[in-house]
């Protein structure tokens, strides 16, 4: 196939006929609203505020978002660290809401259950409102930033919140992508670049390449469960086990997230903090010392340098060869992280970009040049964050996408039937790195029906995996012969396990060696059950082909094969399987001779030559 | 050969690395869906294809072992599994000796850099052997190509864990 014809896109150049773009930053905790005014990308505020907070108050008769919220009220806040997951995904002892006693998160408001998807879109109605406001005038479309380490369920329900708040998508981009982009156009700079993005619940990290106006991605790495939340989070417990801190309700706890938070600010400029603390009705004295807190962040900060060591890995580079590295999210303010990087590239932090506002207003200069309306010919290039596959016998996965792949990419892989006469097969489609099917996430399945009877190993059925520039999943398979079709898009209600997306990438690194050995297991095993079954379908249909001792040779060779596959030593399976191949032969190749036979048998010379 | 049309360049297993990517980086500035966002549903399906094709071509055109397969592939030629005895041996000799020197940095560095020749050797090898039209021996040469680059990744593994 080669390429498509297609004609140039076209350039809106009628003045009248503009098209107002905005960016926006859905943060988990606070979100940002950007737009290209007159060429350059402007933060609009909100009645002076340029930061929104996060935060959705449900009232009787009346929502409020963001700086509209009296101080204090109880509010939902960080409710992305909850959209595209389900209640076993996530702990629900760490969240300050009133959840809805299903499977799907649902959280409790005076208007009724409220999931993670329309809280959101509560929050994208209000910064549209903003911009919308500001212009006085409709907006024809947005980019919306995303964490480059969400996955397909993550993406597809922010999509949908989008959709909710009646927001055209012109894109969804990854924070770290749109971080760079701001700051590679701002200071026109070329080269290899890491993006550190903390940001309030998920840290990315991204390796890019600046070249003549191309941003590329090389490698990105992540956690989508750690952020600055989990900062407060230390603090917070802090206070309760030294100071006694004592919290009962819901309200308690979420005032004292914001000491949490308060103290954490402090902590960027003071080395020290001795003040009196009124909470819950009583006075807490506090002397807490930078140094102190600073021992016990060092395991967080541990944990995004295992990813950022992932990321150079997988981007095949080395410290030294990094010419800049651009710090975004309000955490990286924190003194710790900002010496901790510092030691570890060795050299100093790009820290000339507000890191609260960077990723909105790349996302507005995206939006920008998306509407066509920018004469630009940037690109961004980006990756997808984590493998796709589908589960194969025996447990395993087939990594069809490998990650960090640029997007879009299509793949497309032929996969075969297991036994005779098989007309079904189930795909399942799974996001992970290690090799085990029920280690990975799984992100649905669907079944190719109508495959015609044929003998195992004949049926193809080809797999196409397509990944767009948005980074969403669409599978669809095909059977070959008779062209039956069947496809999924992966929805947001299909459920990832918290504690596996922290985990995974850390365990794939760890049990590669654990995985290998399972894999040969997993399939020396398939592999003799699969002759094992074909060896005892042949003795049932042709044992008239057999004499006496070949016959109990064969079957003392399947027994010894049972006997082994039971004991689970890969390489005496293998033995065993070969032992049983080489004993079947003989009889295998009669049985061919056989069949040739008799399909000639009754039919005329001249069809058989046909 | 499509992969090969698509960025003009003439198939053979030595490629033009920095032409690749020059071309890679044009194809996607014309092609890639972000140019098309504003287009219609039809030309957007179009530019998600094409951007793909062009993604597809460049991951295997770029990497060698991806780019000797590709060309096994295209001139109908199966890779064999056969490996003959005297690189068998050979092999078992790499994995003792790294096995031995596992703690040992500088050991490890320099069989690193004997295994770095031999896939140098192995290109030029195979670029004879492609350029002569002698797939037969391409394929069994791959194999072995193979084997020595997943070594080498290991060994630089291993030596970046020594730290």
């Amino acid at each position: 196939m080669a390429l498509l014809q297609i004609s140039e896109p076209g350039k809106s150049t009628d003045p009248h006929n503009r098209k107002l773009t905005i960016g926006i930053d859905l943060g988990t905790t606070n979100s940002l609203v950007a737009s290209v005014i007159s060429g350059e990308a402007k933060i609009l505020e909100d009645n002076n505020y340029r930061l929104i907070p996060s935060r959705v108050l449900y009232e009787q008769h009346q929502i409020s978002v963001g700086n509209d919220i009296p101080n204090h009220a109880l509010t939902i806040s960080s409710v992305k660290r909850l959209i595209g997951k389900k209640k076993d995904d996530i702990d629900a002892d760490n969240i300050a809401l009133e959840l809805a006693d299903s499977n799907e998160i649902f959280i409790q408001t005076p208007q009724g259950y409220k999931s993670p998807i329309q809280v959101s879109s509560d929050i994208l109605k209000k910064l549209k409102k903003i911009a919308s406001d500001y212009f006085g005038d409709e907006i024809y479309g947005a980019v919306i930033t995303v964490p480059a380490y969400f996955n397909e369920g993550q993406r597809q329900a922010t999509k949908e919140a989008a959709k909710l708040a009646e927001i055209n998508v012109l894109r969804l981009i990854n924070e770290p992508t749109a971080a760079a982009y701001a700051y590679g156009l701002d200071t026109k700079k070329e080269g290899v670049f890491v993006v550190y993005d903390l940001g309030g619940g998920t840290f990315d990290v991204s390796v890019l390449q600046f070249n003549e106006g191309v941003f590329e991605v090389i490698a990105t790495n992540g956690n989508s469960t750690l952020g600055g939340d989990d900062f407060d989070q230390i603090i917070k417990n802090y206070l309760i086990n030294k100071y006694k801190f004592n919290s009962q309700s819901l309200e308690d706890q979420a005032n004292l997230n914001l000491i949490a938070k308060d103290i954490k600010e402090k902590l960027s400029s003071e080395d020290t903090i001795n003040e009196t603390i009124r909470f819950n009705n009583q006075d807490y004295q506090i002397d807490i010392s930078l140094s102190e807190i600073e021992e016990l962040f060092i395991p967080l900060v541990d944990k995004t340098i295992q990813c950022v060591k992932n990321a150079l890995n997988d981007a095949d580079l080395s410290t030294y060869e990094i010419d800049g590295i651009i710090m975004v999210g309000g955490s990286t303010r924190m003194p710790t992280i900002q010496n901790y990087i510092k030691k570890f590239f060795n050299q100093d932090l790009l820290n000339d970009l507000n890191p609260d506002e960077v990723v909105a207003i790349g996302a507005a200069r995206q939006a920008s040049v998306l509407s066509g309306q920018a004469n630009d010919d940037t690109l961004l290039l980006d990756v997808t964050p984590l493998s796709l596959g589908i589960e194969t016998m025996g447990n395993l996965v087939e990594r069809i996408i490998p990650r960090n792949s640029t997007i879009p990419i299509a793949k497309a892989q032929e996969f075969t039937t297991y036994k005779d006469g098989q007309t079904m097969m189930k795909i399942h489609v799974v996001q992970g790195e290690r090799e085990k099917v029920s280690e990975n996430r799984s992100l649905g399945e669907f079944i190719v029906k109508e495959i015609p009877p044929m003998p195992a190993g004949s049926a193809k059925i080809k797999v196409t995996f397509q990944v767009d520039a948005d980074s969403l999943l669409t599978v669809s398979a095909e059977e070959q012969t008779t062209g039956v079709k069947t496809s999924i898009e992966i929805k947001p209600s299909y459920g990832i396990e918290e504690s596996e997306i922290r985990k995974m990438l850390e365990d794939s690194f760890t049990n590669a060696e654990n995985d290998k050995k399972f894999r040969s297991l997993a399939e020396v095993i398939v592999d003799a059950n699969q002759i094992l079954e074909l060896t005892e379908k042949a003795i049932q249909d042709d044992k008239q082909l057999l004499s006496d001792s070949e016959k109990s040779t064969i079957e003392r060779c399947m027994n010894n094969l049972k006997s082994e596959i039971t004991k689970k030593n890969p390489s005496k399976i293998k033995l065993a399987t070969d032992e049983l191949n080489n004993a079947s032969m003989s009889f295998a190749q009669k049985r061919m001779d056989n069949s040739i036979y008799s399909s000639l048998t009754g039919k005329n010379i001249n069809e058989i030559n046909k | 050969m499509e992969f090969f049309d698509i960025y003009e360049i003439e198939p053979s297993f030595s490629i033009p690395v920095s032409e690749l990517k020059n071309k890679y980086l044009v194809l996607q500035k014309k092609y890639h869906p972000d140019r098309f966002a504003h287009s219609s549903i039809e030309q957007q399906k179009t530019a998600l294809i094409n951007s793909s094709l062009i993604n597809d071509a460049y991951q295997v055109l770029k990497d060698d072992i991806k780019r000797a397969k590709y060309l096994l592939e295209c001139n109908e030629i199966e890779i064999t599994n056969h490996t003959n005895p005297e690189f068998l041996i050979k092999q078992i000799e790499y994995e003792e000796k790294i096995e031995d020197h596992s703690h040992d940095k500088s050991e490890l560095v320099s069989i690193q850099k004997e295994l770095q020749e031999e896939i140098e050797q192995y290109k030029v090898n195979l670029e004879t052997n492609f350029s002569k039209k002698d797939f037969e021996r391409a394929s069994k040469q791959i194999n072995e190509f193979i084997f020595i680059h997943k070594l080498h990744l290991k060994i630089k593994e291993k030596i970046n864990q020594l730290g």
